[in-house]
């Protein structure tokens, strides 16, 4: 008797503990997936040759097995195996009573009476196998879990490739287009005709009145007035660039203006410029920054912003910090403070709480250029968000000198308060 | 015939007749009806707080002629001397000239006493019954008279009337292996007690069992099998009503002066062991734990000022202490279909 209640309580319980372990590797399991796709495509992304699919699985096979081996503690002993059994047969404890008094060898008073109803219910322990539910809600949760984990793996491949891919395109098209722009250079300086009108287009696909001033500029082989012209585009651009706020708009901004540079260093090359060549490329460089380096000036596109100090519209602190900024760089700068003095001509700014106002004193190629009418006025209300957001990602970026940044967050600071008034 | 030789089944079947003639006569008051049968199973004694006309003299006295016992009836007062109560050496002249000294026992010298109201009586008093209930003897000048076994003390207190009273001692108060508090009946267990008191004829309880039977069942619910995880719960129940101990509920910690001790787990478990027997088992389970939890421990667990400024009572740290219990033998929930 004593051995067949044995073996059907130690059945039960190795089902029991078998159900606790699995149940509890599953549970470690999940989180353990989640982390490790999370690991794997981490590594992936950047750059580590590794199985990220095999450490996705070890880590989470790992994960398990701690989890099963920790399951040990819960596991249940003979007696709770019967107490189990009691509470699922709903027999008030009458296994657990007889197993102990079969313990005890059965020597009370009451135990074989308690041991003969006991083997009663046996064939009916016998059909307990455990409650799957859990286990199946467990299972669900730890495959999902993995599913994810994987689904990151695969995220990150294609990333990955793409990054590659797209850097090995981005190689052969700056050489190919290089090569092409050097040679339809020499072609329009040689042949002038077609060939400048799709050249101007080149450059300029997206400003018309631009294309036809270069197309015009290379027919007449006006090349002080197409340098003027480039450096015009490039100072535009670099006020786009020092305006904008969205990263990804600065980078498109400095890519068309390394663009326009090479296209002027090609152009340069082209006419025989070999002198200024080397020149042009140091400006080329740290056009990013707006930043043109010493002797800079002899290329069709050397010209350097000369620093942000430079740009800013204001008063005639501005123009003295500016002139300023732009010595220290050795650039020349085209101020646009009060009496600083370009070598596109004398420009006067005037800006009040309400307008700002820009105009020449005389006029030149370059002004007709920028500005058509002579000049121009604007709203500082709808200069200064713009402008101010443009300095703040400045400061932001540390791209403005450290000396100047009190200078330009007081200057905001005013014209705000201004704007209120 | 001895206890061993009676079969048990018609032993637990006996007592069931017995409280069925019980019930002939006591309208209601199931719970302390089936509580004074299974302390005197246990042997032990029970203190019954309830406000008088109740039924409490009725019931131990129904209880009495069921089991063809003898019952006794003290009131306490505060001028009940200890001789009183159980009894006292007097001169006594024989049929000669011999003039000898004999003993008188007292009332408490039966099988069932009501200690009516003791907490009228003094300390003095109050211990001498005390001391008899758990000696089971009263000495006399230096001689032990045992009490007759069967033995049942119940002692009752009126919750009103405090005034000139002597509270029953802490430590005395552990005595009991039961404290019923018996509540007024309802509307339909008072129409009842009008239509059976109101009578002609007054009701009364046969005797339908031996005492001989009474005893073979004392001897049987000692050998009920308790399983171990019934004896750990009862053991975590009555240590979690304690205060001091950290893995007490929180409760418990922050409202009792002091909790159950090992005597309070006896009863608990002597009790539970019973109340299997009666129900004609030979198990106990946490099922008879649980029936048997408030009136074997709320007697066993004071509360601080806070508690009782807060209104809460022994039996709310009690039901603390059995539920802290009952989850320490909650499964894994892989093997728990409730998850």
């Amino acid at each position: 008797m004593l051995d067949g209640m044995r073996r059907s309580i130690g059945r039960s319980r190795s089902r029991l503990n078998a159900l606790i372990a699995t149940h509890r590797a599953l549970a470690w399991a999940a989180p353990a997936s989640l982390a490790a796709g999370l690991l794997a495509a981490l590594l992936r992304a950047l750059g580590f040759s590794l199985g990220a699919y095999a450490l996705l699985a070890c880590l989470t096979a790992a994960a398990a097995a701690a989890g099963a081996l920790r399951s040990r503690k819960a596991f249940l002993d003979e007696a709770g195996a019967a107490r189990w059994l009691d509470e699922s047969l709903g027999e008030c404890g009458l296994i657990s009573a007889a197993l102990d008094g079969l313990e005890r060898g059965g020597e009370g008073r009451f135990d074989p009476a308690i041991a003969e109803a006991a083997e009663a219910l046996l064939p009916r322990a016998a059909r307990l196998r455990g409650p799957m539910g859990p286990l199946l809600r467990r299972a669900a949760i730890a495959a999902a879990a993995l599913a994810l984990g994987a689904y990151m793996v695969f995220l990150s491949a294609p990333l990955e490739s793409s990054t590659a891919a797209r850097r090995e395109r981005g190689a052969r098209a700056g050489t190919g287009a290089g090569q092409e722009r050097r040679t339809a250079a020499k072609a329009v300086l040689e042949e002038g005709g077609p060939a400048a009108a799709d050249f101007a287009s080149s450059l300029f696909p997206d400003d018309r009145r631009m294309a036809t001033l270069v197309e015009r500029a290379l027919r007449e082989g006006r090349l002080d007035d197409l340098r003027e012209l480039l450096k015009a585009a490039g100072l535009e651009l670099d006020s786009k660039i020092a305006r904008s706020i969205d990263e990804l708009e600065r980078k498109k901004l400095t890519k068309e203006k390394e663009r326009l540079g090479e296209a002027a260093a090609e152009l340069s090359m082209a006419a025989g410029d070999e002198a200024s060549r080397g020149e042009a490329e140091g400006g080329r460089g740290a056009g990013g920054r707006g930043e043109a380096g010493p002797g800079a000036q002899g290329g069709l596109f050397a010209e350097g912003s000369g620093g942000a100090g430079d740009s800013r519209p204001g008063s005639e602190a501005d123009a003295e910090q500016a002139e300023g900024g732009a010595a220290a760089r050795g650039g020349k700068g085209y101020g646009a403070g009060s009496g600083s003095e370009g070598e596109w001509g004398r420009v006067e700014t005037a800006a009040s709480h309400e307008r700002l106002e820009l105009g020449a004193e005389e006029k030149g190629s370059f002004f007709e250029l920028v500005l058509p009418g002579g000049s121009a006025a604007a709203p500082v209300s709808k200069l200064a968000p713009a402008s101010r957001r443009a300095a703040e990602a400045a400061m932001t970026r540390e791209s403005l000198p450290l000396e100047y940044e009190d200078f330009v967050r007081s200057y905001f600071l005013a014209l705000s308060k201004g704007e209120k008034r | 015939m001895s206890s061993e030789e009676i079969p048990i089944t018609a032993c637990v079947d006996g007592m069931a007749r017995a409280r069925e003639e019980i019930a002939k006569v006591i309208v209601g008051q199931d719970e302390a009806i089936d509580l004074a049968i299974i302390a005197l199973l246990c042997e032990g004694h029970v203190l019954i707080e309830g406000v008088p006309g109740l039924g409490k003299t009725l019931i131990v006295r129904s209880l009495a002629d069921a089991l063809m016992l003898r019952f006794s009836r003290i009131q306490f007062t505060p001028d009940l001397m200890p001789s009183d109560l159980v009894g006292a050496t007097m001169i006594s002249q024989g049929e000669g000239s011999d003039i000898g000294l004999r003993f008188e026992p007292g009332p408490i010298f039966a099988n069932l006493v009501l200690a009516d109201e003791i907490n009228r009586a003094s300390p003095k008093t109050q211990s001498a019954l005390l001391q008899a209930m758990q000696e089971r003897e009263v000495t006399i000048r230096g001689r032990s008279y045992p009490l007759p076994r069967p033995f049942l003390v119940l002692a009752t207190q009126n919750p009103l009337e405090m005034e000139g009273t002597y509270p029953l001692p802490e430590a005395q108060i552990d005595r009991f292996l039961f404290k019923i508090i018996v509540g007024q009946p309802g509307q339909d267990e008072m129409v009842r007690i009008l239509e059976r008191s109101s009578g002609a004829s007054e009701a009364r309880a046969q005797s339908v069992m031996r005492e001989a039977d009474l005893v073979a069942l004392q001897r049987a619910a000692r050998e009920v099998v308790a399983a171990p995880f019934i004896l750990e719960t009862a053991a975590r129940i009555a240590l979690g009503t304690q205060p001091e101990r950290p893995d007490s509920p929180a409760r418990v910690r922050r409202y009792a002066r002091y909790g159950a001790g090992p005597r309070g787990a006896q009863a608990l478990m002597l009790a539970a062991k019973a109340r299997a027997l009666l129900d004609r088992r030979f198990n106990a389970t946490l099922a008879d734990l649980d029936a048997i939890l408030l009136p074997a421990l709320r007697h066993r667990v004071a509360l601080n000022f806070e508690a009782q400024g807060e209104g809460i009572g022994p039996e709310d740290l009690i039901a603390d202490s059995a539920a802290a219990a009952r989850a320490a033998l909650d499964f894994d929930p892989a093997i728990t279909a409730r998850e």
